[in-house]
């Protein structure tokens, strides 16, 4: 690893327990946020681990690399929340953005209505001054944004193992295992509306 | 801004700014970029060094979360004059100007509007500073004549008045930066909601940095905890009266500092100061949700058909207390030890 990410890596890891008191703050209070709302699977934040900052920052490509990734890397903290219903996704959303204030809202799906992949809802929001640890008041370099995503269980069900089984794109895989990841997508958006159209019948 | 290290103005822009909401065909306000701004931006930061520590709000804008380039009326503008050509500087000058203009109705007086552009080593600052018209006398002692003193009234912008009010950035040209201000706003309180909304929400198109749940909850956790550990009573007596007197308030936007200060005597003010909570977001402000304070507080008030008053706050269950179904009346029975008598004008 060249001198510059060594040294960017322990500028991360100094960082991290003043990452990890935000983590546990924003977990708590998205908690306090979704109180009252029903279908929500569970709730989870991280901090991004020192190797993974590291790769972030290395995998940029030239022309989008960051001037000073301590601060302009958005996932540092990052949060999940999973919903049993497609319809919730939305819900969730609207009372999360009636707390925190959004500079990002994105659902990411497939480019094409005949294409089964990724999907799940990823918004940054601004890290509320009352959760940021205090020593950031005056840390030019200290993030200013934090990642959160939303998604139904059966949209991590899909996503979670295609994540761990680490290929960089289409072009690292066979075209079977290419075929047999859509069509887990596939299966898993097709459970997504099955499920979804079961619970408004219900709720009729 | 104290934590902030010293910064050296580079561009000031001054404009005179007249209320045009209702406008049917606005003009462009008058003034422009400042060429001598030494001593104009000494005074200014003067005026912003002597905003205390605890009348800063801390304000997040509302990005357009659609936008590629996270764009937004003020953000896109203040990063123009922080960061663009001088002819780009200018023009966004002008149109926070007219920003400005357009957002402010009859009920105010001209004011001026300055923008300060300076830099320290690491980032830029962009100050936005209104102050408003007022009538002053000027006093003049002639020299040497015996005509006596001259006063003449004069119309001025005023640096002390109470509806000055200012937004400050720091950052620098990048997706990360300009998202969030600190903001002085003394009118944030004002009973008329036009004007408690006109600077932050209006103007800057911005929303308070904490939450209206969440800062709601805040404060109903320090509130709850702090009564548990209240010395006496007297001590509970006065916490749920600020607690009923909080939820009565035509006031919408508080802090926990503001509760305490303005509505608790001592001890509480000091105890209710030194929980944790309060130490860290004492001053962070939020506009308080009465439906969540109320299921926090869990405030209720039984008026008995005997004359009998029985309050019981801050517990779901209060124990020696049941309430029972008696037909189409309800049957309370409290029992327990008195621990404390006194002639009180309010049911709590």
């Amino acid at each position: 690893m060249p001198d510059d990410y060594v040294e960017l890596k322990r500028q991360y890891e100094s960082r991290r327990a003043a990452l990890e008191n935000l983590s546990t703050d924003l977990e708590r209070e998205t908690k306090e946020i979704l109180t009252d709302i029903p279908h929500i699977d569970r709730i989870g934040f991280r901090v991004k681990s020192p190797d993974r900052f590291v790769d972030k920052v290395r995998e940029k490509p030239p022309s989008e690399a960051y001037d000073e990734p301590l601060r302009e890397v958005e996932d540092q903290v990052a949060g999940r929340i999973l919903v049993l219903f497609r319809a919730d996704l939305d819900v969730v959303m609207a009372e999360i953005v009636k707390e925190f204030t959004s500079v990002e809202l994105r659902r990411k799906a497939p480019p094409t209505t005949t294409q089964f992949g990724y999907e799940s809802d990823h918004s940054i929001f601004t890290i509320p001054k009352h959760v940021a640890p205090p020593e950031w008041k005056s840390d030019a370099s200290a993030p200013t944004t934090f990642e959160l995503q939303v998604r139904t269980l059966f949209q991590h069900a899909w996503a979670e193992p295609q994540h761990d089984l680490g290929y960089k794109g289409t072009a690292d895989l066979s075209e079977e295992s290419e075929r047999e990841l859509a069509w887990a997508a596939a299966s898993a958006w097709g459970a997504d509306q099955a499920i979804q159209r079961v619970a408004s019948r219900q709720a009729k | 801004m104290s934590s902030q290290s010293a910064t050296k103005a580079r561009r000031l822009y001054a404009y005179e700014v007249t209320p045009q909401r209702n406008a049917k065909e606005p003009v462009a306000p008058p003034g422009g970029q400042v060429k001598s701004i030494g001593g104009v931006s000494g005074a200014i930061d003067e005026t912003t060094s002597g905003i205390g520590a605890g009348k800063w709000i801390d304000a997040d804008l509302q990005i357009d979360s659609a936008s590629e380039d996270r764009s937004h009326v003020i953000r896109n503008h203040a990063i123009a004059v922080a960061f663009g050509t001088d002819a780009e500087a200018l023009d966004a000058a002008g149109r926070i100007a007219q920003h400005l203009s357009n957002c402010t109705d009859d009920r105010s007086k001209d004011a001026l509007l300055m923008i300060v552009v300076a830099e320290d080593d690491k980032e830029t600052e962009v100050k936005l500073w209104t102050f408003p018209q007022d009538s002053v006398f000027q006093f003049e002692l002639a020299v040497g004549q015996q005509a006596g003193p001259s006063v003449r009234t004069l119309e001025a912008f005023s640096r002390g008045s109470h509806l000055r009010k200012a937004a400050i950035f720091r950052g620098k040209n990048r997706r990360t930066d300009f998202l969030s201000c600190r903001v002085v706003d003394f009118q944030v309180n004002a009973s008329a909601r036009a004007a408690a909304d006109f600077w932050i929400e209006r103007f800057l198109d911005a929303r308070l940095s904490l939450g209206s749940v969440l800062g709601t909850k805040l404060l109903g956790k320090v509130l709850r905890e702090t009564v548990a550990k209240a010395e006496d009573a007297d001590e509970r007596l006065e916490l749920v009266g600020a607690a009923q007197a909080v939820r009565q308030s035509n006031r919408e936007k508080w802090s926990i500092d503001s509760f305490a200060r303005e509505l608790l005597p001592e001890p509480a003010r000091t105890r209710l100061l030194a929980h944790p909570a309060a130490q860290r977001n004492g001053d962070s402000m939020f506009a308080l949700n009465r439906d969540v304070f109320d299921k926090l507080i869990n405030f209720r008030v039984y008026q008995l058909d005997t004359g009998v008053w029985v309050s019981a706050p801050f517990t779901t269950e209060p124990k020696g207390m049941t309430i029972k179904d008696d037909g189409d009346q309800r049957h309370l029975t409290a029992a327990g030890y008195v621990v404390s008598e006194s002639v009180r004008s309010r049911h709590a």
